[in-house]
């Protein structure tokens, strides 16, 4: 049995409170821990776990399809329009991701009067709002941008007939599709949630526009022939950029209708932000 | 000089809020003082650079936060009167968060906030969800929350608002030790006098928006008049009545042996010494009458004590 050292004092060490003496991080990094805060609660949530699962089922699929075309040549698979269809699916994963993510982004924050949580600390609005965003920014790109890139590999180490160029201008053009498509599934998911202050709400809105506009926008579109009217949809205008820069199909003029139309949404949904958070803007 | 405020003008639109507001704080705690709708708020958002400043200039730390709100937020602790925290998170993540959010690495974040969280009482609950918190563990976390990254100055908006008297007897004590022997200073705005009483050595009273007040604690309750209180050894209603023949109004006897009494206004002190000893009457305690805060502030705010 050990015995108690008579000649310890049991010294009780103050493990209280002391002053920070440590070094701070640069002030520009200060949205990143707002961005990693919602990207650990959308984690918590196991659908959301269950979608990024899903997310790279496609990407599966059109791999083996790929191997499957390169190896075998005499089934004849159609690989036309790829690149185009492999985009509308993760398009579509994207909005269900962005909602996971922005849909109590700022709604949560009016609701429970967690601004005065940030604007009472060294954030500035800018920082906060680029949190938020590059939170639904880095969830939609894991969903568009890292498939797409998995993908283009794929293709250009399994079928003979690709080059570097190519390989190269898959990469580029994935890239700026998937920034789009951030700037602007982020933009519009941040208005819509600050709109209300119940996440389901904006949960609703949110799918609401997906399928209304989107509907509308096709439907729209066929019946006068005005290609123009897919700028109705932020969801198709995606689409038809996506088939622009990987397909070449179109020319320059649709090219411009739809940098318009992303410009377009963007600003909409930006204003929204300032116009609703307008109390925070100056901090 | 920790605060200084100087013809400092708030206004919400068309509506002031604050008029021609100065005043400076010392180190220690200081108490913002006054009604409900007196601006403490308004002054605390402020200081924060919450709201722009029509006019005058604050400064914390010789900073003004119309210039840099960044660096003086940085120097602040706030503790918020309503419950503001973000939903989903455990008492550690929040603290954590909020370390981080003042520009802490990661790691020190972490660390800090689980000594912050020990240190209000929060060790064994910091795992818990903050949704299913009390509303003293609430309070607790935004101490912990406010002291996180070791602020200079500590603003404590109502702290002990909900509290029951145990509870608040623990957030004081609290407050208390973070004054006394972490020597952070603290400003605590408060309607509650007696948590005033309590914590504060100084005071900046407000009133519809005006500073009616600001010194230290004593210097607000000391009688201007000619009040005194009297203790003799014994015999105190001889003393009382020989204090009358000598033209003194006798206002209380308080105990056995206490006497309050107003001089007549050509007298000093001395008379109370002379009444005694030709009564041959001891005197053990002479002091002037002090006002318990809750009359001096009642004095203060019907204008009749105005003074700086």
């Amino acid at each position: 049995m050990n015995q108690v050292d008579s000649n310890n004092q049991a010294e009780i060490y103050d493990q209280g409170y002391r002053p920070f003496d440590g070094s701070l991080a640069s002030p520009s990094t200060r949205f990143w821990p707002i961005a990693m805060r919602e990207l650990r609660q959308a984690w918590k949530d196991k659908w959301f776990r269950r979608l990024l699962w899903v997310a790279y089922i496609p990407l599966v699929v059109y791999c083996v399809l790929v191997v499957i075309s390169a190896r075998f040549p005499t089934i004849n698979l159609n690989m036309d329009g790829l690149w185009p269809k492999f985009w509308r699916g993760q398009l579509f994963l994207a909005v269900f991701m962005t909602y996971f993510i922005g849909r109590g982004a700022v709604g949560e924050d009016l609701r429970t009067g967690a601004l005065t949580v940030y604007f009472s600390r060294p954030v500035s609005f800018l920082q906060y709002l680029l949190g938020k965003w590059s939170a639904v920014s880095v969830g939609v790109a894991g969903v568009t941008l890292l498939p797409g890139f998995v993908l283009g590999l794929f293709r250009y180490l399994a079928e003979p007939d690709s080059n570097m160029m190519q390989f190269l201008g898959w990469l580029a053009s994935i890239a700026f599709l998937s920034g789009l498509v951030c700037a602007l599934f982020g933009l519009i998911i941040l208005a819509v949630s600050s709109l209300t202050r119940r996440s389901r709400m904006a949960g609703i809105v949110w799918f609401t526009m997906f399928f209304v506009l989107s509907a509308a926008a096709e439907g729209i579109s066929e019946a006068t022939g005005m290609s123009q009217f897919v700028l109705m949809s932020f969801f198709e205008i995606n689409v038809k950029m996506a088939e622009l820069l990987l397909e070449g199909s179109g020319g320059l003029e649709p090219g411009l209708w739809l940098g318009l139309g992303h410009l377009i949404w963007m600003a909409a949904g930006f204003s929204v932000i300032l116009i609703r958070l307008r109390r925070w803007v100056r901090m | 000089m920790i605060v200084h405020c100087d013809h400092f003008e708030q206004s919400y639109g068309a509506r002031r809020v604050l008029f021609d507001v100065s005043f400076s704080v010392q180190p220690g705690c200081t108490g913002l003082l006054g009604p409900n709708g007196a601006g403490k708020s308004t002054l605390i958002k402020s200081m924060l650079a919450q709201l722009q400043i029509p006019a005058g200039h604050i400064k914390i730390h010789a900073v003004d936060p119309a210039l840099d709100a960044l660096k003086v937020r940085g120097m602040i602790g706030y503790m918020p009167e309503k419950d503001v925290y973000l939903s989903g998170m455990n008492g550690f993540e929040l603290c954590s968060f909020c370390g981080e959010l003042s520009g802490m690495h990661r790691t020190d974040a972490v660390g800090r906030a689980h000594e912050v969280l020990f240190y209000v009482g929060l060790g064994e609950a910091r795992y818990r969800e903050v949704d299913g918190y009390s509303t003293g563990m609430r309070q607790r976390l935004k101490l912990a929350c406010a002291l996180v990254h070791g602020p200079k100055l500590l603003i404590l908006d109502e702290p002990t608002t909900g509290l029951d008297p145990r509870g608040r007897e623990e957030m004081l004590a609290l407050v208390d030790d973070v004054v006394r022997t972490r020597g952070i200073d603290v400003i605590m705005s408060s309607h509650i006098l007696r948590d005033i009483e309590q914590s504060c050595d100084h005071l900046v009273v407000l009133f519809e928006g005006k500073v009616v007040f600001t010194g230290s604690r004593k210097d607000f309750q000391r009688q201007e008049s000619q009040m005194l209180q009297v203790r003799v050894k014994e015999n105190p209603d001889q003393m009382s009545r020989a204090l009358q023949a000598a033209g003194c109004r006798i206002v209380s006897m308080e105990g056995a042996k206490n006497l309050e009494v107003e001089l007549p206004e050509s007298e000093s002190v001395d008379l109370i010494w002379k009444t005694a000893r030709d009564n041959h009457l001891q005197i053990r305690t002479l002091v002037p009458s002090t006002l318990s805060l809750e009359q001096a502030f009642e004095k203060a705010i019907n204008g009749e004590q105005p003074r700086e």
